[in-house]
């Protein structure tokens, strides 16, 4: 049972108030809310995940409600709440469907310690995945949407999980959230890719957000072995420059694009010794997609790097 | 914090560290902080030896001049005190007191 | 009573709850933010690999933060330590220090992001010197709270250390001077247990308690009270084995003048959490307790606070605030408190929270 077999039997109809109950990568996700716009963009894009009707134990608690009083109609807001906690202040109504997207974010990163939660994007290739430290300045999300399109699957734009005991990558693939120019640079390079609304004048300018593939949906709880570790920089009018770097340094500016590292004390440290010890490390400067996804392709396809 | 030759260094607690390996450079994590540190060769040695015993500032430097195959002279032995007061503030290692 | 309370209770019944069951315990748990202690507690009594594979998930996950902020303050006891040495002088951890650096059960998964320390009176000026001069700052208050700090109540203003994030809150008695009641800190001293490190001690098993219960019970806010209640739960199965605990207990409340506190903590560990306290023992208390009325709303109040139900906070809002006025009305001499009360109000509507 699909998101979108809910939808089409007409259980969504109405607004869910009693709650939908939903799989997210590794987690169940229960949303409550009458909120119409914001049901139909999640079965938009999340159609092809797998819905419950059974009672479930679920990771996340969260409702969508609009406030009582005045700001239900004037300047109308909208509340986000997990579980019996309201983290931030409302954001306009029609900004909903982000608000929802970043609180589930939030949600994860603050309670999901049985994983080493890295700020990355991940995809995968071959069972292999291939994780982005999302560094400032990066174009990460433009960059794991453009290989999501190109010949990888996407585990996430935003959350590598790095599971225990394994060390395997968990999928967590969701909506791509794609700011200001790159809304532009995805809809020219990819117009297969689906885009949903515009929402202008949030607190990171404009947002679009881009429909995850159904396979990497269908296919999310398919873990993958950890083997590239690729700091991108995106530099206008750089060639393609894809430089292995020695294993500390990795290790340095991937505990930094962490967002539980230091938390998890002697298990991050463990863990992330030995995700650097599994994967080959680069640092990639860019700006062409044409000329830097054949690259990945060919690190990817290539043999392992030389050296420890 | 004293400074010199005689005052005898032990590090903190060293039960709790934790190590990686790479190439020329070693990563800690301290147990006792919850810091994580990045150590070059030199800083490592210093560890590894007050890990194992309490020693004096000279001792240590004349260790390290023989391993390393290097003169003892001044400049030595003040790059060595550097690495133990930075290794100090953070909280690695501690002078011993009486 | 809550799936929450009832696992704390008797974890026994791990193996047996529903689906329904472990969403309440999972929902309440992270808003009381005590499934690490669950989780510890539950692995205590065999029953850990009983539970659903979320469950355990989240109360494995629920851990790091509470080791991690331990590690902080076992770091910072250390600095302190270090700090204090040129004057000799010994102090008595308290609250989760205490049970971290005494090894109790309570103290895994539990958070605590304060140093507490009761330290001699004589010696506090001394000592806030020696803090001052190696790093640590007195929290930016204004002068009307300063005020409020030194002058009524029962500490210098918290001390954090430039370098780091822990807070020391410095004590020299265990209620404010201007509580009605006054525990005498000789006595504290005198029961006091050293630690295995030079210099420190930690409060003899029944101050521990009662110094818990006053807590929980009479000093400041009763906010996030279950944490506490399950500090008394933990107490309790610690020392109770001893030989003839309880009549010390109540003797030294009787001597402390914290009779009334105890019979709250030990009502509600029996009531909320089914801790078995002998019937005699329940009939003593009694006498130490507020005339039934009272006692009768205070049951009401606290289980409405401290039983996490859902649908939650809607409607103890109320009851909180009652406990609230409560609690400052014992701390301050009547005339003080409409103006502070006032103040404080002040500032929470403000949007500055004074908790961490």
């Amino acid at each position: 049972m699909t998101l979108a077999d809910l939808a089409a039997a007409g259980a969504l109809t109405g607004g869910a108030a009693g709650g939908v109950c939903f799989r997210t990568g590794p987690f169940i996700t229960r949303l409550e809310t009458r909120f119409a716009p914001v049901l139909s963009l999640l079965v938009r894009f999340y159609g092809e995940t797998e819905a419950f009707t059974t009672p479930q134990i679920v990771n996340f608690n969260i409702a969508l409600h609009r406030p009582l009083g005045p700001r239900r109609w004037w300047r109308a807001q909208m509340r986000f709440r997990i579980e019996d906690t309201e983290p931030f202040e409302p954001y306009p109504l029609s900004h909903s469907y982000p608000l929802f997207e970043w609180g589930l974010n939030w949600s994860i990163a603050t309670r999901s310690n049985h994983y080493l939660m890295l700020h990355a994007g991940v995809v995968e290739r071959a069972g292999r995945a291939l994780i982005l430290p999302a560094v400032p300045g990066s174009g990460k999300s433009t960059l794991s949407t453009a290989l999501a399109f190109r010949g990888w699957r996407l585990l996430s734009d935003e959350f590598g999980l790095i599971e225990r005991p394994s060390g395997r990558v968990m999928p967590l693939p969701r909506a791509i959230p794609l700011k200001n120019r790159s809304i532009d640079v995805i809809r020219a390079y990819l117009p297969e890719a689906e885009l949903g609304p515009r929402f202008d004048k949030t607190r990171k300018g404009t947002v679009c957000h881009v429909r995850p593939p159904d396979d990497c949906i269908r296919r999310q709880q398919e873990t993958a072995e950890p083997a590239w570790i690729v700091f991108p920089r995106y530099v206008e009018g750089h060639p393609t420059d894809l430089i292995p770097i020695p294993k500390s340094l990795a290790f340095v500016r991937l505990a930094h694009n962490s967002f539980n590292y230091r938390v998890l004390g002697a298990t991050g440290f463990e863990q992330l010794r030995a995700l650097i010890g599994r994967c080959d490390c680069y640092s990639l400067t860019y700006s062409e997609f044409d000329s830097v996804l054949p690259a990945l392709a060919a690190m990817a396809d290539g043999g392992r790097q030389q050296g420890p | 914090m004293a400074d010199n030759a005689s005052t005898q260094w032990q590090a903190i607690r060293p039960e709790l560290w934790i190590w990686a390996d790479w190439e020329a450079d070693y990563g800690i994590y301290d147990g006792g902080t919850g810091e994580t540190h990045l150590l070059s060769e030199l800083p490592a040695e210093v560890l590894r030896q007050l890990s194992r015993h309490v020693m004096t500032a000279a001792a240590l430097t004349a260790n390290l001049a023989s391993l390393c195959e290097v003169e003892m002279a001044p400049a030595w032995t003040r790059k060595i005190g550097g690495i133990l007061s930075e290794l100090a503030d953070l909280e690695l290692i501690e002078p011993v007191r009486l | 009573m809550s799936p929450l309370l009832a696992l704390f209770a008797h974890p026994e019944i791990a193996p047996g709850l529903s689906v329904e069951d472990w969403n309440g315990v999972l929902r309440a748990g992270h808003s009381e933010r005590v499934l690490g202690r669950l989780g510890y507690r539950l692995e205590r009594f065999g029953v850990a690999e009983a539970c659903p594979r979320t469950a355990r998930e989240a109360m494995e996950g629920a851990r790091y933060y509470p080791r991690f902020v331990q590690v902080q303050v076992e770091r910072e006891v250390r600095a302190l330590r270090r700090a204090l040495s040129p004057l000799d002088t010994e102090v008595i951890l308290l609250k989760g220090a205490a049970y971290q650096l005494a090894g109790l059960p309570i103290a895994e998964g539990r958070i605590s992001a304060d140093l507490d320390i009761l330290v001699r009176r004589e010696r506090l000026a001394a000592i806030e010197e020696r803090l001052l001069a190696e790093g640590w700052e007195a929290k930016a208050l204004d002068a009307y709270d300063q005020r409020y700090y030194r002058t009524w109540m029962h500490e210098i203003p918290p001390l954090r250390h430039k370098d780091r994030d822990i807070e020391i809150d410095v004590h020299h008695s265990l209620l404010p001077l201007t509580s009605r009641l006054r525990p005498d800190p000789a006595l504290l001293w005198e029961a006091s247990v050293p630690l295995e490190t030079p210099g420190l001690r930690v409060l003899g098993p029944c101050d521990m308690l009662l110094h818990t219960a006053a807590h929980l019970f009479q000093d400041g806010e009763i906010r996030g009270g279950l944490k506490d209640l399950l500090d008394i739960q933990g107490l309790l199965e610690s020392f109770s084995g001893q030989a003839g605990y309880f009549g010390r207990l109540l003797e030294r409340a009787r001597r402390l003048d914290l009779g009334r506190p105890l019979y709250y903590a030990l009502r509600y560990a029996h009531l909320l959490l089914d801790v078995p306290i002998p019937a005699e023992v329940r009939r003593e208390t009694r006498s130490l307790g507020p005339p039934a009325p009272v006692a009768a709303l205070m049951d009401r109040l606290v289980t409405r606070v401290l039983d996490p139900h859902y649908p939650l906070r809607r409607e103890p809002v109320v009851s909180q605030w009652l406990l609230y006025v409560r609690s400052h009305w014992l701390r301050m001499p009547p005339g003080l408190l409409t103006s502070h009360l006032g103040r404080k109000v002040w500032r929470r509507l403000g949007g500055r929270t004074t908790e961490h």
